[in-house]
């Protein structure tokens, strides 16, 4: 027997996963300082921002339907559309056009990411493996576009990189280890229990979104009664 | 004197994800709530574990439109303390309830529920973190009454699991009654 055979392949794609989340943090605490103030705002973009972080890591279930080699060409869709989706958005956001990215606005392209993604884990499999490229391309250009949106406006390079790479490894870990541990979508029911339960929150917090973005604002009214928490202590104390 | 949605009074820390994650958490009522629709799910089996929260999410959602928009809904904090008295006895004497009833229920639910997050939405500093956050905590109240409803499920025939029922059922009671004798 072959040395290579005492590993299975799905301990090996964990192992990768492992390594991948390993380096990933590693490359954030081997930043160096000078650069530190752009490269490490960047990791902390997708991995702080919750409304960035639920769609990546639900693209994330809706690629581990899919078999390795699939697999591995749909994160490149991803990759491509993410590598594309940057060098759009610098284009745009140095010309006069720049308006069109800030108004599609932080918000917008994250529920859109969202509404993609929940949608797609509410699908039927058979429904669903038609549209994973379709997803994964939604994902890498809805990241790219976030992150443009949200620069601090210098050192693009290391914000990109950083920021990219964060959102990607998001995707791909998950993809990896629920490949590897659950087998995928259909292998367990309560893995499917679990990505409909993702998909139901997704498609809600969307869906509440979308109409706070295009209802007419309310002014905001002060509270009338003093606002207390269950210990009794006054929020609105005078000091 | 008890107030019984606490979770609409935390009026501090209208923030983020985190404010938006501890709303429905620190508000015993709703989480009551939500944790009685996984117990009661997982307690009828069957489709009922996770239909019913899919269902609550999306109506909720629905709710929170209603309290975005400026929509006087009537009496919401006691429609969300007889919520959890009613999931409360369902669980108690382990109701297998059609599902279309079932998931009636759950809707009216969750609309006030829903109404109640909604009516702070648009004053939260990230709206959008705000929203996730709460609908994530809902989801994740859900399954940890999905656990509880198949761990207790399986001691003394299921009799643990409608022991907390009734507890569940007592704390609505108190939730609706208490403002009117406390």
């Amino acid at each position: 027997m072959s040395g290579s055979s005492r590993y299975s392949p799905d301990t090996i794609y964990f192992a990768i996963a492992i390594v991948l989340g390993i380096t990933t943090a590693g490359m954030y605490l081997l930043v160096p300082e000078e650069i530190a103030d752009y490269v490490s705002n960047g990791f902390m973009l997708p991995a702080l921002s919750y409304s960035l972080l639920l769609p990546l890591t639900a693209c994330g279930f809706v690629l581990s339907s899919e078999r390795p080699v699939a697999l591995a060409a749909n994160l490149a869709v991803l990759i491509s559309t993410l590598w594309f989706g940057f060098q759009w958005a610098e284009t745009i956001i140095f010309s006069d056009e720049q308006s069109v990215l800030l108004i599609l606005g932080y918000p917008i392209v994250a529920t859109t990411m969202a509404l993609t993604t929940g949608g797609a884990l509410l699908l039927p499999l058979s429904v669903r493996r038609w549209l994973v490229p379709v997803v994964c391309a939604i994902c890498g250009l809805g990241l790219s576009l976030s992150v443009v949106i949200e620069s601090p406006g210098d050192d693009y390079s290391g914000w990109f990189l950083s920021a990219g790479s964060t959102g990607g490894m998001a995707v791909v870990i998950t993809s990896i280890v629920l490949v590897s541990r659950v087998k995928g979508i259909g292998a367990n029911p309560w893995f499917t229990i679990a990505e409909r339960i993702l998909g139901s929150w997704l498609i809600a917090a969307s869906l509440m979104l979308v109409t706070l973005a295009t209802m007419p604002k309310r002014p905001y009214k002060p509270p009338t009664a003093p606002l207390t928490i269950p210990d009794g202590i006054n929020m609105l104390q005078e000091p | 004197m008890l107030d019984p949605a606490f979770a609409h009074l935390i009026g501090g820390e209208l923030g983020g994800f985190q404010s938006g994650f501890t709303h429905p958490i620190v508000g015993i009522d709703h989480l009551l709530a939500m944790l009685a629709v996984g117990i009661w799910g997982a307690q009828m089996g069957g489709r009922n574990v996770w239909t019913l929260p899919i269902t609550f999410p999306f109506i909720m959602a629905a709710g929170s439109v209603l309290g975005m928009s400026g929509f006087v809904l009537p009496h919401v904090e006691l429609a969300i303390a007889l919520s959890v008295f009613i999931l409360g006895l369902a669980i108690a004497f382990a109701w297998k309830a059609p599902e279309w009833l079932a998931l009636l229920l759950i809707a009216i639910f969750a609309i006030f529920h829903g109404y109640a997050h909604g009516a702070e939405l648009p004053q939260a500093i990230d709206p959008t973190s705000y929203a996730n956050g709460f609908v994530v905590a809902t989801g994740l109240i859900h399954i940890a009454g999905i656990g509880i409803g198949f761990m207790l499920g399986r001691l003394w025939k299921g009799q643990f699991s409608q022991a907390l029922g009734v507890v569940i059922a007592m704390m609505g009671l108190y939730f609706a009654l208490g403002p009117f004798f406390l």
